[in-house]
């Protein structure tokens, strides 16, 4: 079932949530609705399930205008945050009962329920505790108890808030991946919300950004990451380093250092930022090119694999952040308090007046 | 020192009372209740005139005496053309006073069940009122079992209004006893005994329900 979101907007008093919302989703998608707090997203994911009623706009599943249905019509499995899971009832009563409580006539029979109840079980591994109620399970458990209360009433889309919010961070990387091949097994349209840039890019198929009620960018986690259109995306996505300095004919000028800026080739002396990831910083320890920054390496993180340094510049006196894998590291033998040259080895500049950040 | 020879000599009237306070609280117990379950889903409906309707219920009965309430089915619906006995004016009185009490208590009951609850049964395909019935009001009742616990044993002793209107209870028994043998002093204090025979099991029936139901979250 595909989704049609259609310049969907939303005001809480004054606060303006949702500003003219457009997304297109495709029968059988993953999307990530990602932002920070405040940004619409989980409002968005309540407009879609009928939880809460937009103020203009619609919205449509197939070719079919819901906007206007109620919840309990509009076929959609939702999971919660917090789980919300029927506190005085089994787990078997809790995945079962939005198929007990169907009219007759579109009732399953008491050993379809029981069924379709356990294969759901055994889906998200729980069968041996079908008995249990919601506050004899751990969180994992308990969220994918309403996993499966959500999938058993066959929903034509599948609505995440959060899902693995309240989780720590083991089982949250088990369960999204146990997500995604729930969904690639199942081929439901799935939206979840998250303000996980991480979870985002590791799960969905799509990525949508939001900020301050807005859309800052949709693509798949590849297009999103390494081609952000706004400042906003570059931060939200990661770790990011600025290089402050002056654009001038397709190079960015920051001291004596220069680097190429080729998309802005006919800017004219202005000010611009250039943005860097840390695992786009190259360290060296000799000075082989005119435009490296000298630095002093402040701290060293060494996380698994992973090398943090924190550098700070001798020009500017600014911290910068780089990353780099353990051999690189051990081949240079870095030390805290050494010299060394960093170099951006790809940078995205952005000129301040069209963005602020 | 109690003179037990009132008591014994007596019993029969205070039998009687007795049975017929048990009898009123009983049956105002179960009507109040239920009427009170009615309102409160009144007060929290979406649906703006039986919200009001049920607010005004509330703010009404529980800001006038029982005294009143109890007058006017004694008294004041004969002049409607309806004619009660003490016992049915009492007790009638006694439910709708009490009604709003345990409305009161159940709205606050269903009001401390995370709003998600109601979210989740509409996303799983109940109707409000499903979802009200089934999955809300089974979680309120558990908050609200020490609040209504109380206005139960309030319930017991309230009856005793009967009394001002020939209600054949307890305490017009215990008035009949007393003006018959001049003693007062004893005759209360019996009546209180038999009222405690009440009011305590009650109150620990409440405080074991309490216990239980916390074991079982």
């Amino acid at each position: 079932m595909s989704i049609k979101i259609q310049n969907i907007s939303k005001s809480f008093g004054s606060f303006k949530a949702l500003d003219d919302i457009h997304i297109h989703i495709k029968t059988g998608e993953l999307v990530a609705l990602l932002g920070p707090s405040g940004s619409g997203k989980t409002t968005l994911l309540r407009i879609i399930a009928g939880l809460e009623a937009a103020d203009q706009g619609s919205i449509l599943f197939g070719n079919e205008d819901i906007t206007h249905i109620r919840t309990k019509e509009r076929k959609v499995g939702f999971v919660f945050q917090h789980y919300a899971l029927f506190r005085h009832m089994s787990v078997f009563d809790n995945v079962a009962y939005g198929l007990k409580v169907r009219p007759r006539k579109s009732r399953p029979s008491k050993k379809e329920i029981e069924e379709r109840v356990y294969e759901l079980l055994r889906l998200v591994k729980l069968e041996a505790y079908a008995n249990r109620y919601p506050t004899q399970l751990s969180g994992g458990q308990r969220q994918r108890v309403a996993l499966a209360r959500a999938l058993a009433v066959e929903p034509k889309v599948l609505l995440l808030d959060e899902p693995f919010g309240a989780l720590d961070a083991k089982v949250r990387k088990d369960l999204r991946r146990w997500l995604r091949r729930l969904h690639d097994n199942f081929q439901i349209t799935s939206i979840f919300v998250t303000h996980d840039q991480e979870e985002a890019l590791d799960v969905a198929d799509r990525v949508v950004i939001m900020n301050e009620g807005r859309i800052e960018q949709i693509g798949s986690p590849e297009e999103v990451y390494d081609h952000p259109n706004s400042p906003f995306v570059y931060d939200f996505l990661g770790n990011v380093n600025l290089f402050r300095g002056r654009l001038h004919k397709g190079k960015l000028h920051q001291g004596n250092f220069q680097i190429d800026a080729p998309e802005f080739s006919d800017a004219e002396n202005k000010t611009a930022i250039g943005y860097v990831r840390p695992h786009d910083i190259s360290i060296e320890k000799e000075e082989n090119s005119k435009d490296g920054v000298s630095a002093v390496i402040k701290h060293i993180h060494v996380v698994g694999p992973i090398v943090h340094l924190e550098l700070k510049r001798n020009d500017t006196e600014e911290y910068l952040e780089a990353e780099l894998t353990k051999d690189l590291y051990n081949n240079l033998q870095l030390k805290t308090g050494e010299k060394v040259f960093v170099k951006p080895k790809q940078l995205r500049v952005f000129i301040p007046e069209d963005y602020t950040i | 020192m109690l003179d037990f020879s009132i008591l014994t000599k007596n019993i029969d009237l205070f039998l009687e009372g007795f049975k017929n306070t048990v009898l009123a609280s009983v049956i105002a117990l179960a009507a109040s209740f239920l009427l009170g379950m009615v309102i409160a889903v009144m007060r929290i409906s979406p649906i703006r005139p039986l919200n009001w309707i049920g607010t005004a219920y509330v703010e009404f009965i529980r800001n006038i005496p029982l005294l009143i309430i109890t007058f006017f089915f004694f008294v004041g619906t004969p002049v409607l053309g309806f004619t009660f006995s003490g016992f049915t004016a009492g007790t009638i009185a006694l439910s709708i006073y009490t009604a709003a009490f345990i409305a009161e208590a159940i709205r606050a009951g269903i009001q401390a069940v995370p709003k998600g609850q109601m979210e989740a049964a509409r996303s799983s395909g109940l109707t409000y009122n499903q979802a009200m019935r089934l999955v809300i009001l089974p979680q309120a009742i558990k908050i609200v079992i020490p609040p209504i616990g109380n206005q139960f044993i309030n319930l017991v002793k309230n009856s005793s209004i009967l009394a001002v209107v020939a209600g054949l209870d307890l305490m017009y028994h215990a008035d009949l006893v007393s003006s018959k043998t001049f003693v007062v002093f004893d005759v209360y204090i019996f009546v209180a005994l038999f009222y405690l025979i009440l009011t305590v099991p009650l109150s620990l029936g409440v405080g074991y329900l309490e216990k239980r139901l916390a074991k079982s979250n």
